[in-house]
């Protein structure tokens, strides 16, 4: 992870101000204020960047001359201990001294005033002079800022002045992890993180959509990638501050957003560590390790790693993942072997079952087209049946009629026959035996037939 | 759909069909419909109503009635009662009156009567056929095959007899007569199995001994015997339709004597006079032997007649099938015992509808008719083309099948390729050369008189149609000629299912013998010359050797009959007449020649 690149005394020009270096506008705003202030403080580092007398340096050989640096790093810690000390004047308190992240204490102060109790506005303004370097807070200073954690409609619109010089985003990704810091006493930490949300919301960069969508706590994150490709992607439509920002310059503002952006998803959004890390190796760690060009500046940048944690932490996290990819694959590929086996085996079953369906079809065809046959010769033979009983029925029935009738002729005859003057027996006798053969015939025809 | 039988009878008609294993004939009361159609008054009646209008035997117009239309078939536009009626309508009352009978029953009403099969007699010819065909069609039915009557009474007899298949081949190689005596007419058919098929080898008929002929000689007789009982002259008076009814109660006392001794006829309201007016005759069955043998023996004798015109007597006969109603009669029965013998006599129990029900089995089966001798074209030198062999299948509704044959005009000479058609006497494929043949007709087709042997190509096809007509037709080629003829009396065989119709695969006869084809005596023939190959053999020697006179050559070894024919035809080299012009004597002028045996010798 690189460090923010104020450390780096990255030149800020101030219009029509050439040749004066002026690291940061808290010297300005100090340098105002010193101006209202009895300053006890022999010296004021405008004062003495203007007298250019050079302060003591913590550090380093003495004898050589400060750097425009340097001075305007001392000026501006002689002025944050000079305002601290004027401000804590008129509050009750402890002592206030900056933190760096690894619990450096400002040996100068101590012991040698009463430090005032630390309140929001001064830690703010604190955190903005250190300009990007880490902030700390110990205990007691939680406490007080516990106490003194409400920051009225003026001091929030003098910090978010003060903000707006910040123009490369350098202080807020502090802040936050700060706040973040802040376990026991809620107010602060809410305090704090709303006055970064403001932070953001002033600046150019987070007027792009993407970027505004993620302030918003009611609206769903947009996709990561395309977030912090947005990010990168900045280039500001205006003028920030009605000051040019440098190629140089503008980089650093999107690396710093970026790594805002990822501490802002992390704790405000409850993004997964696992998906800031994805995304971060995408967006900017995987180009940024396009530009080596050969081994040698591998070499370099590998051995000019400041935050060794993440780095470690980050490189056991993909062995991790690798690892945990290679089992994964090993099962994978263990349980693709066991499943295609499987499915070939099932693939089997299923053709055994397919044509076993198809037999079966088959023989219920089979057995459907028998059964129709069957019963259409059923049917058949039925009505084969019928239409023979009707046959049977009608041939006899003419039969009986045709029989009936010549038996009616002849006894009509045979009576006739009788009626005459001389009856004829014979005739009739004839006629009467036919019929009765005929009836006796019939009746014996029946009688076979039933 | 199933296809019924149907019997369009002289005298009755009928109609029968198979259902399931059973044949179902439909009868009015137990009887056949009578063939007889009334136009009485302008109402046409068909049936038993027609038929009491009928006062006398015999077929034909009697008034205004008409009994067996089928003999009028083909005869010109009739007048009935005052209408000129086509017979062909007259013949659809009929059929169409039994297809509504049929129709109209409890179990006809089921079935859909639109195809039959209809019976013919032996000698009705094709065209008569296809006006019978145009008959059944306008009464609602296609006729699907044509059946001659005695082979479908023959069919159903073996079809439904116990063990079928076995009497078949029992039979196979023997005579069968088909004796069917009607009403009208009495028809015999001689038949014979070969290799499963029934042939008919002979046919004869008459209507002189039909069963109402009978009637009317036993009314005839009845009323002699009265008017002698009652001492009436013979000018007396009938009451109306009396001898009508005296008819009727003639074939009921010939029916009865059948079974009675004695029967009295007696019929009242027949004569008109005053007092007794009935008609009382006491009959016997010996009067009925005197007034109607002659009858029976004139029937019976029909039978000797024609077994022994077709060369074989009655002894020869394996089987005597009686049908028809005056089959019943003990006289006609005890005659054909005494013919053939009790054991070879079947009177068919249901004689009215043996045919049709024949009919209906042939319909049933699918039997189809298939040609029972062979149809021929003599070739050159008398051998023979079989254009249609024997076995040949007839063909259905609606198909004709055909053969054409391309052949060669041998000796165009006289500008004619001449064509008889023959057909042996012996039925089947192999026929010998030397069999006796019957001359059916002949083609004359104009041909290249000029040109030579061969050269003239002839076409020749035979063709049978639904109406079983037989038609030839002869082109030649070159010359662009065309003859037709058609010929109705072709002879049919009838297949029995199951048993295979050996006659389509069996070998036909060399038909290049050398024997000497033989003809009927008295049959006109004409000298072929037509071949059906390019055979300089077939060509006769004179006019052979006007085209190749090499060929005559002795080294060339022609045929002797050749160059006898040559020598025979060619002019006398004196007077130049042909050598065998009788006014050609040049041959006794020759001095006689010594023969020499020192010929080309010195001596």
């Amino acid at each position: 992870m690189t460090n923010d690149t104020s450390d780096k005394g990255i030149p800020i020009r101030t219009k029509g101000r050439k040749g004066v270096r002026n690291s940061a506008p808290v010297a300005v705003h100090v340098g105002s204020l010193a101006a209202n202030l009895k300053v006890e403080s022999p010296s004021s580092p405008i004062h003495q960047t203007e007298s250019k007398n050079l302060p003591s340096r913590e550090s380093g050989n003495s004898d050589e001359p400060f750097t425009e640096k340097e001075i305007s790093q001392q000026s501006l810690t002689q002025v944050d201990g000079q305002r601290i000390q004027q401000i804590g004047g008129s509050q009750s308190g402890t002592g206030v001294s900056l933190q760096p992240g690894n619990g450096e204490k400002n040996s100068e102060d101590k012991g040698k005033r009463k430090t005032p109790p630390l309140t929001m506005e001064v830690f703010i303004f604190q955190a903005y002079s250190r300009k990007g370097q880490r902030v700390g807070l110990k205990p007691n200073q939680e406490k007080s800022l516990s106490a003194n954690h409400k920051l009225d409609q003026d001091a929030f619109g003098r910090l978010l002045d003060l903000a707006k010089q910040d123009r490369l985003l350098q202080v807020p990704r502090q802040l936050l992890l700060t706040a973040r810091k802040i376990q026991s006493y809620p107010l602060p930490k809410k305090v704090l993180i709303e006055f970064v949300h403001a932070v953001l919301k002033q600046h150019p960069i987070f007027k792009g959509e993407l970027l505004r969508i993620v302030l918003e706590e009611d609206k769903q994150i947009p996709s990561l990638f395309s977030l912090y490709q947005s990010i990168k992607s900045f280039s500001p439509p205006f003028k920030i501050q009605d000051e040019h920002l440098e190629q140089e310059e503008l980089e650093k503002l999107r690396i710093n957003t970026l790594n805002l952006m990822t501490v802002w998803l992390f704790y405000e959004r409850n993004v997964r560590i696992d998906e800031l890390v994805a995304v971060l190796l995408q967006v900017i760690w995987k180009p940024a390790a396009a530009n080596l060009e050969n081994d040698s500046q591998l070499i370099r940048a590998l051995t000019e790693l400041d935050e060794l944690e993440a780095i470690g932490w980050v490189a056991e996290r993909y062995l991790k993942n690798v690892v945990e990819a290679q089992d994964g694959e090993q099962r994978a590929h263990n349980e693709a072997v066991n499943y295609r086996s499987e499915a070939n085996s099932l693939r089997l079953s299923l053709e055994q079952e397919v044509q076993k369906s198809k037999d079966l079809k088959e023989q219920l065809d089979a057995l459907k087209q028998t059964s129709e046959e069957a019963v259409g010769a059923l049917q058949r033979t039925n009505q084969e049946t019928k239409t023979h009983l009707s046959y049977d029925i009608e041939v006899m029935r003419g039969r009986l009629i045709e029989n009936l009738r010549i038996s009616i002729d002849r006894l009509q005859t045979g009576l006739t026959a009788l009626n005459r003057e001389i009856p004829r027996i014979e005739v009739m006798t004839e006629r009467a035996e036919l019929v009765i053969e005929s009836l006796q015939s019939e009746l014996k025809e029946l009688d076979g037939e039933v | 759909m199933p296809v019924f039988g149907f019997d369009f009878g002289t005298t009755n008609s009928l109609a029968s069909v198979v259902v399931g294993d059973r044949v179902v004939t439909f009868l009015e009361s137990g009887q056949p419909i009578p063939s007889v159609v009334s136009y009485e008054g302008g109402k046409v009646e068909v049936g038993r109503k027609a038929r009491d209008r009928l006062s006398g035997a015999g077929l034909g117009v009697q008034g205004s009635t008409v009994r067996s239309p089928k003999s009028l078939l083909g005869q010109d536009e009739l007048v009935i009662d005052g209408v000129r009626r086509d017979s062909v309508e007259i013949v659809k009352h009929v059929l169409d009156y039994v297809r509504r009978f049929v129709l109209q029953s409890r179990v006809g009403r089921e079935l859909n009567m639109d195809a039959v099969v209809a019976t013919i007699p032996v000698n009705m010819n094709g065209e008569r056929r296809a006006l019978l065909r145009q008959a059944f069609l306008h009464a609602g039915m296609g006729v699907v095959q044509f059946v001659h009557e005695p082979l479908a009474a023959l069919y159903g007899y073996l079809r439904t007899a116990e063990n079928g298949n076995d009497l078949i081949k029992r039979y196979d190689g023997k005579l069968l007569l088909v004796f069917d005596w009607g009403g009208g007419t009495l028809d015999l058919t001689l038949c014979r199995v070969i290799d499963g098929l029934l042939v008919q080898v002979a046919n004869d008929g008459t209507e002189e001994v039909g069963g109402d002929v009978f009637d009317e000689e036993l009314r005839n007789e009845i009323e002699r015997r009265s008017l002698v009982q009652r001492r009436l002259s013979e000018d007396f008076l009938l009451l109306p339709d009396a001898r009508k009814r005296l008819l009727h109660a003639s074939e009921e006392a010939k029916i009865n004597l059948s079974s009675r001794g004695t029967w009295n006829v007696f019929l009242d309201n027949y004569y008109d006079v005053d007092g007794d007016t009935a008609i009382d005759v006491q009959l016997e069955r010996d009067d009925l032997e005197k007034i109607v043998g002659n009858l029976v023996r004139k029937g019976v004798a029909r039978i000797e007649r024609m077994v022994e015109k077709a060369g074989y007597s009655p002894s020869s006969v394996a089987l005597c099938l009686a049908t028809g109603g005056m089959v019943n009669m003990p006289l006609v029965k005890n005659r054909l015992d005494e013919l053939f013998g009790p054991m070879r006599v079947h009177v068919s129990e249901r004689s009215a509808s043996a045919i049709a029900e024949g009919a209906a089995w042939v319909a049933n089966d699918e039997a189809r008719l298939h040609l029972a001798k062979n149809i021929e074209l003599v070739l050159a030198r008398n051998s023979h083309l079989s254009l249609l062999r024997a076995g040949f299948e007839m063909p259905v509704e609606r198909e004709v099948r055909k053969e054409r044959y391309p052949l060669f005009c041998v000796d165009p000479t006289d500008g004619f390729g001449k064509f008889s058609i023959v057909s042996p006497n012996r039925p089947g494929p192999n026929v010998p050369a030397g069999d006796l043949r019957r001359t059916l007709g002949h083609l004359l087709v104009e041909v290249d008189s000029k040109a030579g042997p061969f050269r003239e190509r002839l076409e020749i096809e035979a063709s049978v149609d639904q109406d079983l007509i037989l038609t030839v037709s002869a082109w030649s080629l070159n010359q662009k000629g065309h003859a037709e003829a058609k010929f109705y009396d072709i002879e049919f065989a009838l297949a029995f299912p199951g048993t295979g119709n050996k006659w389509i695969s069996a070998k036909p006869y060399n038909s290049t013998s050398k024997e000497t084809d033989r003809h009927e005596r008295g049959s006109l023939t004409m000298r072929s010359n037509v071949a059906a190959t390019e055979d300089l053999s077939l060509v006769p020697g004179e006019v052979l050797y006007r085209f190749n006179q090499f060929y005559f050559r002795t080294e060339q070894n022609p045929p002797q009959i050749q160059v006898l024919e040559k020598l025979y035809y060619a002019p006398c080299s004196i007077c130049g007449l042909r050598s065998n012009d009788p006014l050609c004597n040049c041959g006794s002028l020759l001095p006689p020649q010594i023969p020499s045996s020192n010929y080309g010798t010195r001596t």
